[in-house]
This record gives C-alpha cells, sequence and structure tokens, in this order.
C-alpha cells in the first residue's frame, strides 16, 4: 500500500480542533483548514465559560504522547506533529472515494509570508489604514495589516486586502522582507485525502442585517458575542465593563433571548440551545464586575437550562445573585429618556405593564439561519459534526465532534487505513554525549551587526562555564539561514541549541523542524529575543538583562538530559459496563477497531430501556445495535453481572465481576466505558389518587398499544417537570417535554377532537426539537406556563379530576376537567454506588458520574482509562446516549489502539532512596497518577495519567520527586545566572 | 471526662517507674520507650523495655533531653507491628509525634502515650554540671526553683508544659511534694488506670493556680523573645547577620523533631555548588562567601515546618555557632501558625495546612 491516507478536517473551531486532535492522537496525519487567517473559531470571543468562569480549552489538548503537541494554551495557537494548520484556506471541491479522495483549496493571499513574518509589529504601527475591529464586534478600530486574534501565537500578521491602499508603508519597515502586496491566492490540491470532516459551524445571527431591535441606532444595543467583547481583557475597553455610547459603566442591563433564534418568520424555527446559559453567565459576570446591586435582567420565553446542573446554576443566579427573570417576548426597544438609555416596555409575572429603562442591552444571538451548508458536504467520505447544522453548548460540540471522529475512523479501517505506526527514533551518541551548546547570533538582516560587534556579546557568552560554539548568521527567518544552522549541527560536535533570535512562539515551529532534522530533541533547543536590542541598543540595562537571558537558558541547556521514561504494554480489551443505548455504541465502535469487549450488563437481556421506547426511529437505532452487539464475535456479553472492583492504570486494568449466583471472575482489560444507564423516575406517591392520573410513560405506551382508541379520551392535560428542576432533583430530564410533545401530537393523531393543555415551567425544546414545538402550537395544542412555587393542582371531586391552574395569557384562573392527567416524572440515574467506587470515579449530588470536565472533557472521568457516556452521566436523548458512546469509546482507542504507551518527558518519576513515604504528592497530585505500591513500599506514577503539573515536586520536601526535563538543578543554575 | 488518681509517698520517679512496671508486668504493654540513665553518662537517653527489671535507671523526668525523642518514638512505632507501645514523652515529643503521624511517618495504633508535665530541659552541660555537684538532679530540681531557672531559653518561653492528647497524664505541678497525680486521656488511658489499680483522686484545686502563674511567666519571657527577635529578622540582610557564622553543618535539622525526611535536600545533589558555579559567581560579583546556601538551607527549612514547629528548642542547644536557631523558628512559626488557625500536636486529626489549603482561600484567612 502507498503513502497511508491524510484526514482533512474543515474549520478549525472547538469541534474542528477536537475532531482533528482526536485523529492525530490515534496516529492520522491531519490538515486542519479555516478560511478564517486564525483559528479557534466563535471560541477566541469567549473568554470565560460557565459553570466556573475558567476557559479550559487547553484540557483538549492530549493527555498523554504530550511529546507531540505544544502543551501551551490551545486558545493562542495549536501545534501537534500531526496535524497540518491551513489558515485564511477554503475548500473549493472534492472527488474521489473514502479512502482516496482528492481535495482542492484556495488559499487567500494575505500579503504577508507566514515563514517569514516574525511578528514584529513593525508594519502594523506604520500602517495609516484604520478599519473597524471585526474581532471586537467593531467597537474599536484596528489597522490594515492586522492580528486576526491578537493574543494568538506566533502572531503572523495578515493584510485585509480589501481595506489595504497599497500605500507600501510595511512593505518598507518589514525587516524579513516579509510582505508582499501582490500576492495571489494559491490554489492547493491535497491527494490520497482519506476522509473528511466537515466541522465548519453555523455561524452567528447579525442583527444588523435586519436592525431587529434597533441595533443599527442604538449603539448600547450589543449582541451577546459583543458583549464578551466588552467583558474581553483581550477586547475594545481592555476588560472595564462600559457601554459603546458614552463608556460609563451601566448599572442596568437587559438581556434579551431568542434573537434570531425561534423565529419561523426569519427561518429560524430552531432554539439555538447555549444562549440562556450565556446570558445567565454574562449577567453574573457583569455582577461580578461592576458589584452586586448592578441590576440584570433578562427577558425570556423559556429558560432552557437542560444541562445536568444547568437548573441550579440558574437558581442560584436568581436567589443568591439576584438576576431578574421576566418570562416575556420583548417586542421592541425605544430610547429613553436620557441620552443613550434604553426604554424596554413589558408585561410582568402579576400581568402589570412595565415600562422599564436599561443603559445598556443584550442580545442574545444564536445561529445564523442563512449560513449554508456548502454544496460538497453530501459528497461520500464526507463527515459533519452536528455543529454544521445545529448551535450547540461546548460539550456537545466536542462529543459530537469525537462521535464524528469514530466515524471517520471506522470508514477509513473499512477502507482498509489504518494510521502509520510511529515509533520514535532511538536517540544518538551525540545526544547522549556531554553538553555542548551551539550558540546561533542572528543579525536580523544585518541589522544588529554593529550592535552585536560593539557589544562583544560572544566574548561575553564565552565566559558561561560549558562547552559552547557561537556563530553569527544573518537571518534564520529565511530558509537559507536555517539550513546554515542545521549543517552546523549536522556536521560539527554540539548537541544542544539556543538561538539568540525574536519571538520564542514564532520559532517553536522552526525548532519542531530542526529537531526532526537534526535528531536533537527540541528540549535541548531554546529560543532568546535578540531583536529588543534592535530598539534599545544604546541602553545598557537592556544589554545587561539580554546576556542575563542568554545566560540563564545556557544555563539550563547545559544541565538538560533526558531521563528514560517508562513504557507499557496495553492490554487490548475494553469493558463496557452497561447495554443500553450508549455501552452498545461504544461497544460497537470498539470492535470495529479490532478491540475485543466484555460488555457487562446487570440486567438479564440487553438493550437498557429499549422495552420502554416507543418512538419508531429511536426503536430501530437501538434495535439495530442490539442484534449488532450479538452478532460482535469480538464482543462478549456478561448478563446479570456486576463490576464490583477494579484496580490498575490506564492500558492495565483488572476487573473484578460478579453474577446474579455469587460466581466471580477477574478480567484484564485496558479501558473501561461506564454506561450504567438510567430510567423512569416514579412518580411521586401522593399522585397516585385516581388511576386516570398516569405518567407520561405510561400513556405513551397506552397510545402504543395495537389497536388503541382515543375516541374516548377527549380532555387531556399534561404537567411538565413533576418531582423535577426543584431539590432533591434539582435538575432538567431533557427528554420529557419532547416525549410530551410528541405523545401530544400523537393523541391528536388518533382523536383530532382531543382537547390537551400542557402546563409547563420552560418548554426545553432545544435546538431542532423546536420545530415539534411549533408544530404543536399550530395543531391547537394549549400550553400554560407556570412556576415552581404556583404548581397547578390536581383536584378529585366526586369521581372527577380537575386540575386548577392559572392561565397568564388570559391572567384568570383556569380548573380543567381531565380525562388524563399526564405527568411527566423524568430520569433518574440507575444506582452507580457499586460502580462508582469500584473505578474510584466520583458522582454528582443526583447520583450521575461526574465527568472530568463537562465541557472539554465530557466523557472522561477524573481517572484516566475510565470513560462515562449516556444516562449514567446526565439525563440524555437515546441518539444523543448513542453518540456519547462512540465519542466515550473514541477517548479509549486513544489507548487501545497502540501496542504500548510511554510517559512524556514532562513526568514525574520519584528517587524512591530518599523519599520518606510521607504520602503528600499522593494527596495533592490532581490526576490520580500517584499511588502507593504496597508491595514495593513505593510512591509509584502512573505516567500516563501523569500530566507533567509539577505539584508533586513543589510538595516534596526534599526533592524526592522530579519533573522530568524540570529538574532541580537545572532549574537552580537559570536562577543563578537570572540572580546576577 | 478524665478519671484521676494520686500516688502518694513516693517521688514522682519511683511512682511512675512503679506504674510503668506494673504495665509490663501485668502485660498490659508489651515495651516501654522511655527515658534512662545509660551506663555511659547522666544524660538520659530514650531506651526501650521490654523486661520491668531492666528499668532500675529510668529518669524521665530529669531536667535534660539531649534531644527531642519523637524521631525515636516514631522509629519504633513506624509500622503496628501488633504489639503493644508504652511511649513516655515531654508535652513537646508528644506534639511532634502527632505532627509526624499527620506526615505519615508512625502510628499511633496500638501505642499508649503517657505524657508528664514538664519544668523544662537544661543545656547538656549544665545539666552535666549540676549532676556532678549534686548527683540526683532530678529530685532537686522538682522543688528547688533557682535550679528551674536554669533551663533553656526556648524552655523558659514554653507554655505547653502539660501534656494534651496523653492517654495518661502525670502531673506534679501544684502537688505537694512526694505526690503524683495521673490522669486519664482517654478511654484507653481510663482503662490502664483502672488495671493499674491507683486510689481515685479529685483534681487539686491549687493545680490550677500554680500552672496558671507558671504560663504567664512564660508568655512574658516569650513575648520578650518574640519582639527582640522580630527586630533582628525583618530584612533579609539582617537574617543573613544573624545567620551569617552557620556551617551548613546541618545539626538543627537532624535536631529537629518534624524534620522529617529520610535524607535532606540539602544533602543531596539538588544544592550541590559545583566548582564551575562558584567560580563564575565569583566572577561575576567579586567575591562569594563559603559555605553558600546558608539562608537557602534556613528559609527553606523554615518554610519546610514553620507549620508544624512544636518549639522544643533543640535546633539552638545543638547549634556549634550558638545561632539562636529556636528563636527565629518559633518567631515565624508563631505568626504562620496563627495565620492558618493551627496549632501543631493539637489534633491528629486536624490535616497539616498546605495540604488542605485551597485556591480561593486568602492566606492568613482560616479555613
Amino acid at each position: 500500500m502507498n503513502q497511508p491516507a491524510k484526514i482533512v478536517v474543515i474549520g478549525a473551531g472547538i469541534s474542528g480542533i477536537r475532531s482533528a486532535l482526536d485523529l492525530a492522537e490515534l496516529g492520522y496525519k491531519v490538515c486542519l483548514l479555516d478560511r478564517a487567517p486564525a483559528m479557534g473559531g466563535i471560541l477566541t470571543r469567549l473568554d470565560r465559560q460557565f459553570p466556573n468562569n475558567h476557559c479550559g480549552i487547553c484540557r483538549m489538548l492530549p493527555m498523554f504522547d504530550r511529546d507531540n503537541s505544544e502543551a501551551f494554551c490551545l486558545r493562542k495557537g495549536l501545534s501537534h506533529d500531526n496535524i497540518e494548520l491551513l489558515l485564511s484556506t477554503e475548500v473549493t471541491g472534492v472527488e474521489g472515494n473514502p479512502g482516496n479522495m482528492t481535495v482542492t483549496m484556495v488559499r487567500q493571499a494575505t500579503g504577508v509570508d507566514a515563514d517569514r513574518c516574525i511578528g514584529c509589529r513593525e508594519c502594523e504601527k506604520i500602517c495609516p489604514v484604520e478599519v473597524p475591529d471585526s474581532f471586537n464586534a467593531e467597537l474599536g478600530k484596528r489597522k490594515a495589516i492586522y492580528l486576526e486574534v491578537p493574543y494568538q501565537r506566533p502572531n503572523q500578521r495578515v493584510i485585509d486586502l480589501q481595506a489595504c491602499t497599497r500605500c507600501g508603508e510595511c512593505v518598507k519597515v518589514c525587516p524579513t522582507a516579509a510582505i508582499d502586496l501582490d500576492m495571489k491566492p494559491e490554489i492547493l490540491t491535497f491527494e490520497n485525502i482519506g476522509g473528511i470532516v466537515l466541522a465548519s459551524g453555523t455561524g452567528l445571527f447579525n442583527p444588523q442585517d435586519t436592525d431587529v431591535y434597533g441595533m443599527d441606532h442604538f449603539p448600547n444595543v450589543v449582541t451577546s458575542s459583543a458583549f464578551e467583547r466588552i467583558l474581553s481583557s483581550s477586547g475594545p475597553y481592555q476588560g472595564s465593563l462600559m457601554r459603546p455610547s458614552d463608556q460609563h459603566p451601566p448599572r442596568k442591563i437587559a438581556w434579551i433571548q431568542c434573537v434570531g433564534s425561534r423565529n419561523p418568520m426569519i427561518g429560524a424555527d430552531y432554539c439555538s440551545s447555549a444562549c440562556c446559559m450565556i446570558s445567565i453567565k454574562q449577567a453574573l459576570f457583569a455582577k461580578e464586575r461592576l458589584g452586586s446591586d448592578t441590576q440584570t435582567t433578562i427577558f425570556y420565553m423559556d429558560m432552557r437550562t437542560f444541562g445536568r446542573d444547568y437548573q441550579r446554576y440558574r437558581d442560584q443566579a436568581e436567589k443568591e445573585n439576584k438576576v431578574a427573570f421576566v418570562r416575556c417576548r420583548i417586542h421592541s426597544i425605544e430610547p429613553g429618556d436620557e441620552e443613550g438609555n434604553l426604554k424596554i416596555s413589558y408585561v410582568d409575572h402579576s400581568g402589570k405593564p412595565v415600562n422599564a429603562v436599561f443603559d445598556m442591552a443584550v442580545l442574545a444571538t444564536g445561529k445564523d439561519p442563512l449560513r449554508k451548508i456548502p454544496d460538497f458536504a453530501a459528497h461520500p467520505g464526507i463527515i459533519a459534526t452536528d455543529a454544521v447544522s445545529e448551535w450547540m453548548d461546548i460539550g456537545s460540540a466536542v462529543v459530537s465532534a469525537s462521535a464524528v471522529s469514530e466515524r471517520l475512523v471506522r470508514m477509513l479501517s473499512s477502507a482498509g487505513i489504518s494510521p502509520e505506526k510511529q515509533a520514535a527514533p532511538p536517540l544518538s551518541d551525540k545526544v547522549a554525549a556531554p553538553p555542548h551548546l551551539q550558540v546561533v547570533l542572528c543579525s536580523c538582516h544585518g541589522s544588529l551587526d554593529k550592535v552585536l560587534a560593539e557589544n562583544q556579546l560572544a566574548a561575553e557568552l564565552k565566559k558561561i562555564p560549558g562547552r559552547m560554539d557561537i556563530m553569527q548568521v544573518k537571518s534564520v527567518c529565511d530558509a537559507e539561514g536555517l539550513e546554515k544552522v542545521k549543517e552546523t549541527l549536522e556536521s560539527g560536535p554540539a548537541n544542544r541549541l539556543l538561538f539568540a533570535a525574536c519571538d520564542t512562539q514564532v520559532f517553536l515551529p522552526k525548532l519542531r523542524q530542526l529537531a526532526a532534522q537534526t535528531g536533537i530533541p527540541k528540549e535541548f533547543m531554546d529560543v532568546v529575543n535578540l531583536r529588543v536590542l534592535a530598539e534599545n541598543a544604546s541602553s545598557p540595562e537592556v544589554l545587561g538583562e539580554m546576556m542575563q537571558q542568554l545566560e540563564m537558558r545556557a544555563n539550563r541547556l547545559f544541565r538538560k538530559k533526558i531521563t528514560p521514561t517508562d513504557s507499557r504494554p496495553i492490554r487490548k480489551t475494553a469493558l463496557v459496563i452497561g447495554g443500553g443505548p450508549a455501552g452498545l455504541s461504544a461497544a460497537l465502535a470498539l470492535a470495529a477497531q479490532k478491540i475485543k469487549v466484555i460488555l457487562v450488563e446487570k440486567q438479564e437481556t440487553i438493550g437498557g430501556n429499549f422495552a420502554n421506547i416507543y418512538d419508531a426511529q429511536n426503536r430501530e437505532m437501538i434495535g439495530q445495535l442490539i442484534a449488532e452487539a450479538k452478532d460482535q464475535p469480538l464482543i462478549t456479553i456478561h448478563t446479570d453481572t456486576e463490576v464490583i472492583n477494579n484496580a490498575g492504570v490506564a492500558g492495565q486494568f483488572a476487573a473484578r465481576l460478579r453474577d446474579k449466583n455469587g460466581a466471580e471472575i477477574t478480567i484484564l482489560h485496558g479501558a473501561a466505558v461506564i454506561a450504567t444507564g438510567g430510567g423512569k423516575a416514579d412518580l411521586p406517591a401522593d399522585t397516585r389518587a385516581d388511576n386516570k392520573i398516569i405518567s407520561l410513560y405510561d400513556l405513551e405506551a397506552e397510545l402504543n398499544q395495537p389497536g388503541m382508541d382515543a375516541a374516548n379520551i377527549n380532555t387531556v392535560v399534561f404537567m411538565q417537570c413533576v418531582g423535577s428542576r426543584e431539590e432533591p432533583r434539582n435538575y432538567c430530564s431533557r427528554i420529557c417535554c419532547l416525549k410530551s410533545l410528541k405523545t401530544a401530537m400523537k393523541l391528536k393523531e388518533l382523536n383530532p377532537d382531543c382537547n390537551i393543555s400542557i402546563f409547563y415551567r420552560d418548554m426545553m425544546t432545544y435546538g431542532e426539537s423546536e420545530k415539534f414545538y411549533t408544530q404543536a402550537r399550530a395543531k391547537g395544542i394549549i400550553f400554560i406556563p407556570f412556576e415552581k412555587q404556583e404548581k397547578p393542582q390536581i383536584k378529585i371531586e366526586a369521581g372527577r379530576v380537575l386540575v386548577q391552574g392559572f392561565d397568564p395569557v388570559l391572567n384568570e384562573p383556569v380548573c380543567l376537567e381531565a380525562d388524563r392527567v399526564v405527568l411527566a416524572s423524568g430520569l433518574i440515574p440507575n444506582p452507580v454506588d457499586v460502580v462508582a467506587q469500584a473505578f474510584q470515579v466520583s458522582t454528582t449530588r443526583d447520583g450521575f458520574i461526574r465527568e472530568a470536565d463537562s465541557k472539554w472533557r465530557p466523557v472522561d472521568t477524573g481517572r484516566e482509562g475510565i470513560f462515562v457516556c449516556g444516562l449514567a452521566r446526565g439525563p440524555v436523548r437515546a441518539d444523543e446516549a448513542v453518540q456519547e458512546g462512540k465519542a466515550a469509546a473514541l477517548r479509549a482507542l486513544r489507548i487501545l489502539a497502540r501496542d504500548t504507551i510511554a510517559a512524556s518527558r514532562h513526568s514525574a518519576y520519584v528517587r524512591h532512596a530518599i523519599c520518606s513515604l510521607c504520602e503528600r504528592c499522593i494527596a495533592i497530585c490532581p490526576f490520580d497518577a500517584r499511588f502507593i505500591d504496597p508491595d514495593l513500599g513505593r510512591i509509584m506514577v502512573d505516567p500516563v495519567a501523569c500530566q507533567g503539573c509539577g505539584l508533586c515536586a513543589a510538595e516534596c520536601p526534599n526533592g524526592a520527586t522530579l519533573i522530568g526535563d524540570f529538574e532541580e538543578y537545572g532549574v537552580l543554575d537559570e536562577i543563578e545566572a537570572a540572580l546576577g | 471526662m478524665s478519671v484521676y488518681a494520686m500516688v502518694k509517698d513516693a517521688s514522682p520517679t519511683v511512682a511512675v517507674k512503679a506504674a510503668l512496671t506494673k504495665l509490663l508486668s501485668q502485660n498490659l504493654v508489651d515495651a516501654v520507650l522511655v527515658a534512662a540513665k545509660s551506663p555511659y553518662s547522666a544524660l538520659p537517653m530514650p531506651t526501650l523495655f521490654a523486661e520491668a527489671s531492666a528499668m532500675d535507671g529510668i529518669d524521665p523526668l530529669a531536667p535534660a533531653a539531649p534531644f527531642n525523642a519523637a524521631r525515636q518514638a516514631a522509629t519504633v512505632s513506624r509500622q503496628a507491628t501488633g504489639k503493644r507501645l508504652a511511649l513516655v514523652l515531654r508535652p513537646c515529643e508528644i506534639r511532634a509525634l502527632i505532627e509526624l503521624v499527620k506526615l505519615n511517618q508512625c502510628t499511633l495504633e496500638n501505642v499508649v502515650l503517657i505524657g508528664i508535665d514538664c519544668l523544662g530541659r537544661m543545656e547538656n552541660e549544665v545539666f552535666l554540671r549540676h549532676a556532678s555537684a549534686l548527683g540526683d538532679v532530678t529530685s532537686e530540681f522538682q522543688k528547688n526553683t533557682s535550679l528551674q531557672d536554669d533551663i533553656t531559653r526556648t524552655c523558659q518561653m514554653c507554655e505547653q508544659f502539660e501534656p494534651a492528647h496523653a492517654d495518661i497524664a502525670m502531673s506534679t505541678l501544684g502537688m505537694a511534694e512526694n505526690s503524683v497525680l495521673f490522669a486519664s486521656g482517654s478511654e484507653t488511658g481510663e482503662a490502664l488506670l483502672k488495671e493499674l489499680g491507683l486510689s481515685p483522686a479529685e483534681n487539686p484545686a491549687q493545680r490550677e493556680t500554680v500552672t496558671k502563674q507558671l504560663r504567664e511567666k512564660r508568655a512574658a519571657c516569650k513575648k520578650e523573645v518574640f519582639a527582640e527577635t522580630s527586630e533582628k529578622i525583618n530584612s533579609i540582610e539582617k537574617f543573613e547577620k544573624m545567620i551569617g557564622t552557620c556551617l551548613n553543618c546541618y545539626n538543627c535539622r537532624q535536631a529537629c523533631p518534624v524534620c522529617y525526611c529520610r535524607e535532606c535536600v540539602f544533602l543531596t545533589d539538588v544544592f550541590a555548588a559545583r566548582p564551575e558555579t562558584l567560580l563564575r559567581r565569583a566572577q561575576k560579583r567579586g567575591s562569594v562567601k563559603l559555605p553558600t546556601d546558608t539562608t537557602m538551607f534556613h528559609l527553606t527549612r523554615l518554610s519546610h515546618i514553620a507549620h508544624s514547629c512544636v518549639g522544643c528548642g533543640q535546633c539552638s542547644s545543638v547549634c556549634p555557632s550558638n545561632i539562636p536557631v529556636a528563636d527565629i523558628f518559633t518567631t515565624v512559626a508563631a505568626q504562620v501558625q496563627a495565620a492558618y488557625d493551627y496549632v501543631p500536636g493539637r489534633d491528629v486529626q486536624e490535616p497539616i495546612p498546605y495540604l488542605i489549603f485551597a485556591e480561593k482561600q486568602k492566606s492568613g484567612e482560616p479555613k
């Protein structure tokens, strides 16, 4: 077979990055492209996410094989040996079949040669053209030559060729001749492409296009993404929360939900899913920044807090932080009496009209209804993430992206394509020899010649103890200069390299390239920014600092050594706990990659809630999973069995299974997926007063009986959120609203005259399921909202079942006599005590298994090698459970697909001879990577779980714990130089 | 509630010995660790007794302790052995032992802690001088207040002279001559007191008066030392002057009961200065004082043990350069411990602050 196929990932937003990293971690070569001149997508403009107001995107970085990628802020940039990043690039054509496709792309002219640009900003300083800053929602200005995302590295500029006047000033000042104003777009053709992931996103609705809510003429009406920029320290006001008109801090802020969403008139018959939580977060942030007395009001139709822990977040915002929630669709915004203020009229909860004045209004915008899915999307071999058609929160996007990665890997393996096995090359004798440093002084095209000579930098460097060669080159930013360095390294004795050149981040890709060419590890190379001298050549302090920097890095490089890292074989067997949709899809995904699967099911049959599922699509989907799992020879199914214990580390676990007769066996495996599921919650005991009061599940079952006659069911009242979304079960079960809608419509189908009313708190028809809500209303189903503290009451009077409530639309009490009162009792997880204990994973207060990070690592647990999906993790629909199962399988495959697993260079290790076994390092390790071996009486480090964070080394009082590549002796020598 | 018992008409040493003899001979414990005169010196050394008949020379109340015995106690209680041990310790030794338990260096499983009132200890040479003049310093010390003024500077500022957290506490303060009060501090202690068959008693009222007086005297001394020391170490230059004659002998760390590392980081290669480094430093600065890293050593040790320092003063006692190490450590430790509302040795369940210190917790804010 010829060269292994590459994969193209279109779109470098969250989904694209996740998918590219998934595939790269499995060993595939990936080409990640984005039409923007920067990676990161929408996320580049969102600094912090709920629930913890942190960013956390770095948690998507590889957890092991970390040496393959730069482990720094992923928001700033992505660098992985297996990923080629192509920016300002769009796909124009796709040909061929899965496994062997040809992709044509066009790389737009940016006017700047990225290989030569050193990010010095000279061009930006001199550029006379100013245009509104699109990155900051046009609230500030930027130059025509600019950096798309100001904090990204490498920070190579691009030219906005539409705004550029071609005055040529930038060309004159560029020290590296990187600018070419006549640059033409470039056509790129990639052959032998195995498959394509389409992750191009949905875009953001722009209310300016239609002047919704006066976006065009009220400066203080901003979109939620503009508000994010206002909050950001890299934003137009450097992080001070001010309103645009007069740059005063607002005292009263309104959020208006569903702008551009849930609006069939503009073709937006969908919910954008994430905006409700974004607005709550922003309101809390505003209070944090401006004080708790800042008035924040969210105008909404339904607060869609459908994620597992979202309801409590909202409750806290409402109760503790006094964010006001007003259920009202705002008609329009009018100017207030004072300059810049905004008048919003609405009807409050008690039916009274209110005229409120705000300093600022934020429009919660979501998916762009005008964004088209590219024409080539339907080409075989292209798999699209859900985020292409739906706006979604980060966690869902990450799950969907990994599920797509799984489908792609399955497609490739059925086409006979597998990733190239990459064995790390052995270290050469030269690298292992005593340290010998090559210093390369870059005179930056001759501009530093004079400074370097006058200050005898080379002579000063020679005073640093250690073997050292020094060379001066004219420029290392072009191929010629770099080639000269490479030749010197190859022919000379040096095994360490120190560049005195320019920005470190700009240099990283060059170091990786040199490392690959010369066999000298990149850890043995470093860069000091010499260009600061160009600006401050006459200042003796700058020179002293420069010398100090060089000596610090030199000292560090002299003490570097490669510590051999442990490697261990992987048991290529997976343990899947739970045979419901999530577990089955995980098991099948793993088996498709030739991984043996042991599927453990507590019940006597697999399928989970299959018996209770009536939705035709779901029945077919799950039925197929069951059949496939039974047919798959690599899957061994143990029914009536539980996992009672699990020990070991990722790649090498041993689990104890016990069947219903008490017989126990031990099985060896490399990774486990917990998919213990959940099921319907019972109705509260006090609701069983009459047999006309039934659960939603009961009605669904009744209507699906063959030959069902609904003629005598004439009035039906549904009641949502029974027992859920309040303590102690304060979470949304996520399935009930849609199920109620579908069931109600089925009833309407069977009996068109049936009167149906649905009492609801917030209809949770997120995403595309909004369409069912729209249809149900069109079919004449009545929807009556209620608040948690004013629930409708069920009364039984002389055999009649009455529901008393209050209809805010009629603004009067209602009393409905019902043939059926249908209660949506929600979902609860199956008990997880035993499994959580066995796998030592943590649980939420509601009894779900807690993931490592709800946004960035949604199907990982805190313990490497143990994954979680489906209802065990939180309420999900069956199709979502299947997606999660695939995502969990993909995460497990990172471990199971390899033969051995090695620690990264930056991992902790222990000098046992001086260890006092106080175990403080075990207590402090945030990755559970350390444990005590009772037989050896030693502290052990799981090199796979260890992330090299260094807490253990800081905690250890006598240096018995060290971090590879960060050993004290090198760091102390560096400090020695820093102290002067 | 504690149970009390009184032994009268016996010197405290004799009463303690009688009780320990009974513990061993009735197989209530398998071994006893207690300070005893050795054949080589009048200075009592911690000694492990398995036979009651061998206990002749025990001298737990001697105003001398060549070192804090917590480390020796931790050596014999490193792991549970199935044997029951009685450890007779001074209050500062018990506190240090409790810190070592938290640091996983020993276990209190199957250990009976027996504490004694401590009137302080003398520096070794002072004690030996008195010993050669008086013979039995221990008995004389109990009644002779001028002899009691000869205790170390650190003991003079110690307010925690009563044994806390002992299963059995043996008290002499505020008792009539030749009387010892036994008090239980736990169910184990209570059961043992019963087994010992001592006559029940009340906690004598005058004890409180005597201990209060002593505590006030010690507190005044402490205040003075802290004020004086704070002034001497309130800048890095002054601190360096204070420790300027340090030899890097590491005696202080060896004497410290809570400096628990098997091998000190300063003995490893981590801080070992290489000749080229020293030469380069001399080249850059003109001169380098040797040994280097003395400031680093003391600051490191301070940061490692300030929260667990029990104020036993052994570090000062062993310094060949007469650096008042304990003054520095107790002064800093008092502030660190106050900031975290932490008292070393107060409770074995109370975790050492740095193990639980939360990201959001501001410094000085109690947990």
